[in-house]
């Protein structure tokens, strides 16, 4: 069996985390638009956590409310803005963490500094492993970067690599009114330009 | 090849494995609109102004059918019973399911809330001259109960589900 190669890259995305920040501190002043907006952007991603670890989709639904729900009552504690990401993840985890444990009639964990300790004396981790966080993460980011580029991007990008089945150049082309000759070096640089807003 | 174009390279394929992996799917529609809701408790906050609000703590929580310590039965009919402490006052609370969602009856026990505006997430009814209040038809979730009256008590992360 080959063996996948694995890639340690890390998306800085400082442009993502500067947008993040200014909208935790409209919210902050009482925005109520900063606050949908910031809703719609991590609904996905805080329903992803528990959906991974195998939580029903009422169950998850729960959790996303109970995160946005602590979100709301901890707005101006927040240290850091710019990482609300982290923040969010980590407290779908929790409670994610606690639900599980409690379906299966365990002591519930109560705070986080609990939880880590539990998680760190279980062999199985697995719903939650660091990687599969990771990864929900940085798929986040993508999704949220793809939507930093112009629209033609945006159409090429999601129809090739986020459609299933994959569309084809020919039917990429049509979508765009292009030729299908354009559309590799289109391709090429709008992959570019989502890798440039993810890195720097 | 340069290694800045080799790391350009892969962090390039890395993002179209994450795109090609991406399973992930938006959240239910009522639980993201529930929880755009929530903000509409903090813009009555911000209103406030200067009036001190008072976080009202659970005392009693009676499921229907379970007696308390003490009792003889349980309380009656098909409603959960809960009573908040707030200051010097208290909060009677009864939730029953009902076909649209839950209906919430209360009534706010000490002087200053005849008449009072009584928020829960969305909705928002005035208590009577009794001090007394209802709210139907409420979605399952978990809400923010704020009363503005003389003073303003509040009860946070009231859960409301079967």
């Amino acid at each position: 069996m080959r063996k996948e190669k694995r890639i340690d890259i890390k998306f800085s995305a400082k442009k993502l985390e500067t947008s993040d920040a200014a909208l935790v501190k409209k919210c902050r002043r009482g925005d109520e638009i900063s606050w949908n907006a910031l809703v719609d952007r991590y609904q996905r991603l805080i329903f992803a956590v528990p959906r991974r670890a195998g939580l029903s989709e009422a169950q998850s639904a729960d959790i996303l409310q109970e995160v946005f729900l602590t979100l709301f009552e901890k707005l101006d504690e927040i240290e850091r803005p710019e990482k609300i990401r982290s923040w969010l993840v980590t407290t779908a985890k929790f409670k994610t963490w606690s639900a599980v444990r409690s379906e299966k009639g365990f002591y519930s964990a109560q705070t986080e500094e609990e939880m880590e300790f539990e998680m760190a004396s279980l062999k199985d981790e697995a719903p939650l492993a660091e990687e599969k966080l990771i990864e929900l993460e940085q798929q986040h980011q993508i999704r949220t970067a793809l939507k930093e580029l112009e629209e033609r991007c945006q159409k090429i990008l999601s129809m090739i690599y986020l459609t299933e089945p994959s569309a084809s150049y020919a039917e990429v082309a049509e979508a765009i009114g292009v030729g299908s000759t354009s559309i590799s070096p289109l391709r090429a640089r709008c992959l570019k330009k989502l890798e440039k807003i993810l890195t720097s | 090849m340069s290694l800045m174009k080799k790391n350009n390279q892969n962090a390039v394929e890395r993002i179209i494995n994450l795109m090609q992996a991406d399973d992930s799917v938006d959240a239910p529609n009522d639980a993201i609109l529930w929880s755009k809701n929530i903000f509409k408790t903090r813009a009555v906050g911000e209103n406030r102004s200067m009036v001190e609000t008072i976080k009202a703590v659970l005392k009693i929580d009676l499921m229907p059918g379970k007696p308390a310590f003490g009792e003889r039965s349980g309380s009656s009919g098909a409603a959960r019973q809960m009573l908040f402490d707030a200051g010097d006052s208290s909060i009677d609370l009864r939730i029953k399911p009902t076909g649209k969602g839950f209906e919430l009856r209360g009534q706010i026990l000490g002087d200053g809330f005849a008449n009072a505006k009584v928020f829960l997430g969305e909705f928002e009814t005035i208590s009577n001259d009794q001090s007394e209040f209802r709210v139907e038809n409420v979605p399952s979730g978990k809400y923010n109960l704020i009363i503005k009256g003389d003073r303003t008590v509040e009860i946070s992360g009231l859960l409301l589900k079967t």
